[in-house]
């Protein structure tokens, strides 16, 4: 019997289950797919405020604001920060003073947003000139009137998650990944007194007990309630994201779509993210699909301010559905982005609390208050959340410094790097596998600069039932090349730590490229098409993929 | 930049322009050469397959002899937009010159491949992952030596020092096919780059004596008491000397020696695309490389015969900017059965990223002669013959007819345009 049942591996999932076992509840977390699968990996992974709430909703911003403050403080070495430009287009005859009008506006609705910038160590918002502007930013189309500088800061939101479900376990708490709950356990009273929960992977099935069940399972959760009676009131508001294979350009860029709303690119690592649309989605999360027309309206959004991106290459997209509170009647941008914990006593079925909505940089605050309500359900007395103080895994200062690392491992430079980012204080822990394994220096997935002994790493100590689940520890397979050139060694190793056969390996090797065909297929076009035609050459004639596997995830 | 001189131009530098230049070149005619760049040919995995040989894809037991002759009509007969069947029995019973011409020419460039049979049951080759399957050839250093089932006794090759060479997958995929597989660890000799060589530069070590005699010593003493029959290797035995690499590794190790196909910077690839280039030099045909390519413009004063095998989207013979198109003579394209203009990429893909999908079967129409055809479905213009992967109607991957289709039509277009006279 568990204290607390915590359905969902969510950034509020995990965060839940971390802050609960730092308070010593005895926590099982448990995961359908892996860690950061639903909204929170596929979100924009900005710990921002995010201007656009900040009229409808200030207090969302003023909260996520200074909490993202304190992920800064826990997690210095994932966190990156994001300067951005919001470009104020002119160019009508006549239309100059207005133009100039909307500038200032521009700046004055900053102006209210910089009040909060010191709670997140970000910088104030500066006003620049149209030469200013195409100084740090040549791509930009040539009719600017000026623009206005904004800073925010962006997190590797799938990190995120995999960190506070390992800081969970290593204060105890039992970690599922691949695991889904089907149905709620009660008691003649109502009383929730468990779940019944599923291993997709073996096929087995356990009910499990615990005192308080959360349920955080985002988008799915309106689904999960309603099968078991219960309601959880939600507005689903699907976004997605298109990758491009290079940087476009060197700043956070703020345009807008045809329909009036903001569209960003920002350029991450070695490549560019667009984002993101909003609409009303009632599917199933899990079976989120992005459409050719939702590419053209992100790319179409940039365009108008930066030409360039007609040359670049779609390499992916990304799809989430985000977990809105519920509101009807309102344009789905406007919603509010705050969040309710329900607890559904209420409804005759207490024992049971959902989380619903919330952001990334709130997380940690709303997990406290969750908590708080978990311990008292349990009949505790409230203990100190301690969750802003101590750093996630690897988060603690000092950062080693990447260049000692690669002289002293005999690493490459950049993938070191690339490693202190995602493993903050613990790349040596990873580096000195190298020792051992002599070959590990070598990188796998040269897109992202992920070395072998990251990979071996991550399969140890991360919670990786499966290949595919390497893509969200490190990346693996994200990059220009799709896999082409790192699954198949990457299946290797894989197969080797777990002493797979032949099928099984093929299995997992199967499953990671369907799982990234998936959401390339909708951006197929221009020379995306030729590296698609080499993928297929290499998968089909040369590693012998040309029939179904079988085994995986039923 | 052209040569008006020539009687034939051949647009593409693949298997399908190399067979044809040499075809037309055999019948006597001048022959210019023209590529932007290397194109699939040259990143494939080194095995030719020309249709599917058996019953099944990968071989599961090797004592289970596969069907014979006819696979090559049997897929004329099954799928009628094939190139196969386009080019009608008369053309499809060329198999065998064309195959014999264009080994014999690579032979002579110092790259053997194992002898084609029409009626024969193919070659086993063993791919990446160790599934084993019969084609029609591939480069010799590819071919598994067929013994008895008793006595075969195979080792694999794993660089301990090395991650992209690693063959654990090889070995675990021959387990399942073959009893008798063990491994065989071998440190790389040069520890401090050993993890970081590329394929091709190890390549390049061991076409050299002294390069390769360390990395022998090792290989020695890994297979000693083990009694191997055969040995499988990574797919990187060599450069520009792969035969005498693969003989010496044979005798170090008294083992019939075997590479796996190339994978990623596929080393026979590389090394396929040279000896192509060796072999069109020998044949006296001018070659002229162009980052810029050839346009329907600079084309149009080109008074002889023009062989377009421009190839798909990796050889830039079809693109897609909101629009499929070829890209030299904006040619109607279809998947064989139906044109393809401005379909969403979700129409002409399906759920399955390693099943079929229209897309890749997309190229453009021939005849009989291997005209292009255009809308009308006429030849689109007199004395221009199309060759390879540019031609739609099959999908190299899919169906298994990879450069078969590539030999076959670059040798009739190769003839074709060697016959043709302005009318
Ligand atoms: C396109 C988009 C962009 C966004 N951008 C930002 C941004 O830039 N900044 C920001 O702060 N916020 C952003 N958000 C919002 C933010 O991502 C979400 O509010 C937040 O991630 C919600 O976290 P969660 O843990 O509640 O839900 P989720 O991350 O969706 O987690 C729910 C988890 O529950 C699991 N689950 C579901 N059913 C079951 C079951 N039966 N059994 C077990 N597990 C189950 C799912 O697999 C999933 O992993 C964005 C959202 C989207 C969609
Ligand atoms: C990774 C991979 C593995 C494969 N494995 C196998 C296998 O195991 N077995 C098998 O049988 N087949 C295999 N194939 C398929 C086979 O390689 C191709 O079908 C075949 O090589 C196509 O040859 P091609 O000459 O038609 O095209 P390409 O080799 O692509 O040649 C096209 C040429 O045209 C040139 N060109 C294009 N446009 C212009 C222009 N405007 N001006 C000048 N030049 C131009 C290009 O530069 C290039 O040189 C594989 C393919 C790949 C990619």
């Amino acid at each position: 019997m568990f204290d607390l049942i915590v359905i969902g591996g969510g950034v509020n999932g995990s965060g839940i289950a971390r802050d609960a076992a730092m308070r010593g509840l005895s926590v099982v977390l448990l995961e359908r797919e892996d860690f950061g699968v639903g909204a929170s990996g596929n979100s924009s992974w900005m710990v921002h405020g995010g201007v656009r709430y900040l009229f409808s909703d200030p207090t969302v911003t003023r909260d996520s604001c200074r909490d993202s403050g304190y992920i800064q403080k826990i997690a210095s070495h994932l966190i990156f920060r994001i300067p951005f430009l919001m470009p104020t287009v002119g160019g009508r005859p006549g239309g100059h003073l207005m133009d100039r009008g909307y500038l200032y506006g521009v700046e004055s609705f900053l102006g209210v947003y910089d009040r909060y910038q010191p709670l997140k160590h970000g910088k104030q918002s500066v006003r620049l000139s149209a030469k200013e502007a195409y100084d740090i930013e040549p791509g930009l189309r040539r009719d600017i009137v000026g623009a206005a500088t904004l800073d925010e800061y962006g997190i590797d939101a799938f990190r995120l998650c995999v960190l506070n479900g390992l800081a969970a376990c290593e204060k105890g708490a039992d970690i599922r990944t691949w695991t889904e709950v089907e149905r709620l356990l009660r008691d003649g009273s109502g009383r929730v007194r468990g779940v019944l929960a599923r291993d997709r992977l073996t096929g087995d099935v356990e009910e499990i007990e615990g005192k308080v069940t959360v349920n955080a399972a985002g988008a799915w959760s309106p689904r999960l309630a309603g099968r078991n009676g219960l309601s959880v009131k939600m507005r689903p508001g699907k976004g997605i994201h298109v990758v491009l294979d290079r940087k476009i350009s060197n700043y956070g860029i703020i345009s807008q779509a045809v329909d009036g709303r903001d569209v960003f690119i920002i350029p991450l690592e070695t490549s560019s993210v667009i984002g993101t649309t909003d609409d009303d989605f009632y599917g199933d999360p899990g079976q989120i699909e992005v459409t050719n027309d939702e590419v053209s309206y992100l790319l179409e959004a940039i365009e108008h301010l930066l030409p360039e991106i007609r040359k670049a290459r779609v390499i992916r997209t990304y799809a989430g559905v985000r977990p809105t509170l519920y509101e009807y009647g309102r344009n789905e941008s406007d919603l509010s982005r705050d969040h309710a914990i329900v607890d559904h006593a209420a409804e005759g079925a207490p024992g049971m609390l959902s989380m619903v909505g919330g952001k990334l940089a709130a997380y940690r605050m709303m997990s406290e208050e969750a908590v708080d309500l978990v311990e008292d359900a349990l009949g505790r007395p409230r203990s100190k959340c301690r969750t802003a103080l101590e750093p996630l895994p690897g988060g603690a200062p000092p950062l080693p410094d990447p260049a000692l690392l690669s002289e002293k491992y005999e690493t490459p430079p950049w993938e070191t790097e690339r490693l202190v980012h995602r493993q903050g204080s613990r790349a040596e822990d990873v580096l000195v596998l190298t020792k051992d394994e002599p070959a590990l220096r070598a990188p796998v997935c040269q897109c992202e600069g992920v070395l072998g002994a990251e990979l071996v790493w991550c399969m140890r100590n991360e919670h990786v039932r499966r290949l595919s689940d390497l893509m969200r520890r490190c990346r693996l397979g994200h990059g220009p090349c799709g896999g082409t050139r790192c699954a198949r060694t990457a299946a290797t190793i894989f197969a080797r730590e777990r002493g797979l056969d032949a099928e099984a390996a093929m299995a997992e090797l199967v499953d990671f490229l369907e799982g990234l065909w998936r959401f390339r297929r909708p951006a197929l076009d221009g020379h995306q098409l030729a590296q698609e035609e080499l993928a297929r050459g290499i998968w089909l004639s040369s590693a012998g993929l040309d029939e179904p596997a079988r085994g995986g995830c039923r | 930049m052209m040569t008006t001189s020539s009687d034939v131009l051949v647009v593409g530098g693949g298997m399908a322009g190399a067979v044809a230049a040499l075809a037309a070149a055999t019948r006597g005619r001048s022959v210019t050469l023209l590529r932007k760049a290397p194109g699939a040919t040259a990143l494939a995995s080194g095995a030719i397959d020309l249709a599917p040989m058996g019953e099944q894809r990968h071989v599961t037991s090797v004592a289970v002899a596969s069907a014979t002759a006819g696979w090559l009509e049997a897929v004329a007969s099954r799928s009628p937009s094939h190139p196969y069947c386009a080019v009608g029995p008369r053309g499809l019973a060329l198999i065998g010159d064309a195959a014999d011409m264009i080994l014999g020419r690579l032979a002579d460039a110092g790259l053997p491949h194992a002898p084609f049979d029409a009626k024969g049951r193919g070659h086993l080759v063993v791919d990446l992952t160790g599934k084993v399957r019969r084609v029609a050839s591939a480069q010799a250093s590819q071919k598994l030596e067929e013994t008895e089932p008793g006595k075969r006794r195979i080792g694999v090759v794993r660089f301990r020092r090395h991650l992209s060479l690693d063959t654990g997958l090889t070995l675990a995929g021959l387990r399942a096919v073959f009893a008798n597989v063990v491994p065989v660890e071998v440190d790389w000799p040069d520890e401090a780059d050993g993890a970081f060589l590329l394929p091709v530069e190890i390549g390049r070590r061991l076409d050299d004596p002294r390069g390769r005699s360390a990395l022998f010593k090792l290989l020695r003493t890994a297979v000693a008491g083990k009694r191997l029959t055969h040995l499988v290797l990574p797919p990187i035995a060599g450069l520009e000397h792969v035969s005498e690499v693969m003989r010496a590794v044979s005798d170090v190790t008294g083992t019939k020696a075997v590479e796996t196909l190339g994978g990623e910077a596929s080393l026979p690839g590389h090394r396929l695309d040279r000896a192509l280039s060796r072999a069109l030099e020998a044949a006296g045909v001018r070659l002229e490389t162009n980052a810029h390519g050839a346009s329907d413009g600079k084309l149009k004063r080109f008074p002889g015969a023009i062989v377009l095998a421009s190839g798909r989207f990796i050889g830039g013979g079809l693109e897609r900017r909101d629009r499929l198109r070829e890209t030299i003579f904006d040619l109607p394209v279809d998947d064989g059965a139906r044109p393809i203009k401005d379909e969403p990429l979700d129409v002409l893909t399906s759920r399955r990223g390693l099943g079929a999908h229209r897309v890749f079967r997309a190229g453009i129409r021939i005849d009989e002669n291997l005209r292009p055809l255009d809308v009308g479905g006429k030849p689109f213009r007199e004395g221009l013959f199309a060759a390879g992967s540019v031609i739609g109607g099959h999908d190299p991957q899919a169906d298994f007819s990879g450069m078969g289709v590539a030999i076959l039509t670059g040798y009739l277009a190769g003839l074709r345009a060697a016959e043709w006279k302005r009318s």
